[in-house]
């Protein structure tokens, strides 16, 4: 997950809109003592709406978390979690690891979307008489309006920094192409049957009790 | 009370894990297919769906749908890459089989039309040799001629999609395209002013829907039309 994702997150109100002031608190908690750079964690102004969390958050292998920057891009942070985090996320109660699934899902699912919506804007894809994909807003491919994602994606797609820009004179977005490949193992990680099974047996379970 | 509100919740978070999954699978392909650097990551991403979702075992119409969708994307992305014959018309097997499960009329209607589209764009481009090992699959000479695919057109899908509402209109657009390639490439064959007129419609409907390359498509076609 990088600082982009979640100044998303931020701007639908899924997460705290001071995510990068928490985090530098968390992470300098977590590493008091251990030489970090704490000169650089100081958060005197308010979260600005650029993506900036470089000045407030260094990159290092911290408690809790594994902070790196995107060496193609200047303020742009990769989030990803230590060793001792999914140690403790294996250990933790079932339904909140279900929780968090689903959460992790409904994000990338509303990314995807958002994605081919720009990708449609830029025309960035190679449309043919048998174009069979989610590219289509027509016919049997049109979004069923009742379905809770699409409703979501609705009304949080604003949100999404690169929705609805206009196509670059430079040629087509190299953002997408980014984002794709920094989620690229994010969005095949969620085709786990036995997760999704968990999701759903959970469920009928329950509704039998 | 409190075991109510459990339940609701509970049942609501089974209803948002299958929207969800109804949408957001078939959304990775999709980006795969855009912005993958291999053409060839998206089939295995799609198969690799498929496979999950016949694992899942949803018997609801969505995720008919979703199979029935998946496997569109792959002969979608088959037929754009000219691959094997062979390959093509097993995803259109696969989905006459996958029809029949589905309980909605309506629906299976929609899939009909699909289906037959979709069979009539391979048997035209069978015809004008468009994709490998052709040789190899086993089809009536028939069915590959240019006449049986406009009947199977004009049978199958002209008079439903007359009947549908506007969020066919691509469809009816495609099916006008098709027809009037083919005439174009019959000898003799010659376009009846109503399919002038049809393709007419199509230039207008892909420029809507922002269709550009079925739009220029539709442009050069009327062209040819003009000079029969």
């Amino acid at each position: 997950m990088s600082s982009i994702d979640l100044e998303i997150l931020a701007k639908c109100k899924i997460i705290d809109e001071n995510w990068a002031e928490l985090m530098s608190e968390i992470v300098m908690q977590k590493t008091q003592g251990k030489g970090s750079p704490k000169s650089s964690l100081k958060q005197e102004k308010p979260l600005s709406k650029e993506l900036d969390a470089k000045p407030r958050i260094a990159p290092g292998n911290y408690f809790a978390l594994n902070i790196t920057e995107d060496s193609t891009r200047e303020n742009v942070l990769f989030f990803s979690p230590s060793e001792s985090a999914l140690m403790y996320t294996k250990k933790i109660a079932t339904d909140d690891q279900l929780d968090m699934l689903l959460a992790k899902m409904t994000y990338l699912g509303l990314l995807c979307l958002s994605m081919i919506e720009q990708a449609k804007v830029e025309n960035l894809y190679n449309e043919h008489l048998v174009e069979y994909s989610m590219i289509c807003d027509h016919g049997i491919w049109l979004k069923r309006k009742d379905n809770s994602l699409v409703q979501d994606w609705y009304k949080l797609r604003e949100n999404f920094g690169f929705q609805n820009k206009e196509k670059s004179a430079e040629g087509p977005s190299t953002e997408l192409y980014k984002i794709f490949q920094m989620h690229e193992s994010n969005f095949l990680s969620v085709l786990d049957v036995e997760q999704m099974k968990m999701l759903l047996e959970k469920s009928m379970f329950s509704i039998v009790f | 009370m409190s075991l109510t509100l459990n339940t609701f919740f509970i049942e609501d978070v089974a209803q948002k894990t299958k929207d969800t999954i109804e949408v957001f699978w078939l959304a990775i392909p999709t980006v795969f297919k855009v912005f993958a650097a291999r053409a060839s990551s998206c089939i295995s991403v799609c198969s690799t769906v498929l496979g999950r979702i016949g694992d899942l075992d949803l018997p609801e119409d969505n995720f008919v749908m979703l199979k029935i969708k998946l496997h569109f994307f792959l002969f979608g992305v088959y037929a754009s890459h000219k691959k094997d014959a062979q390959a093509i018309y097993a995803e259109l097997i696969a989905l006459e089989k996958l029809k029949g499960n589905l309980e909605d009329d309506k629906i299976r209607l929609h899939i009909s039309v699909e289906i037959a589209f979709a069979k009539a764009y391979f048997f035209y481009k069978l015809k004008k040799g468009k994709y490998s090992k052709s040789d190899q699959i086993i089809v009536g000479e028939n069915e590959k001629r240019y006449r049986n695919v406009i009947n199977l057109i004009r049978e199958n899908c002209d008079t439903v999609l007359a009947k549908m509402d506007d969020s066919f209109e691509v469809e009816r657009g495609r099916v006008a395209i098709l027809v009037c390639k083919i005439l174009v490439n019959i000898e003799g064959g010659i376009a009846e002013d109503t399919f002038k007129q049809r393709v007419r419609s199509a230039i207008e409907i892909f420029g809507k829907y922002g269709c550009k390359r079925l739009e220029l498509q539709a442009n050069f076609l009327m062209v040819r039309l003009q000079q029969k």
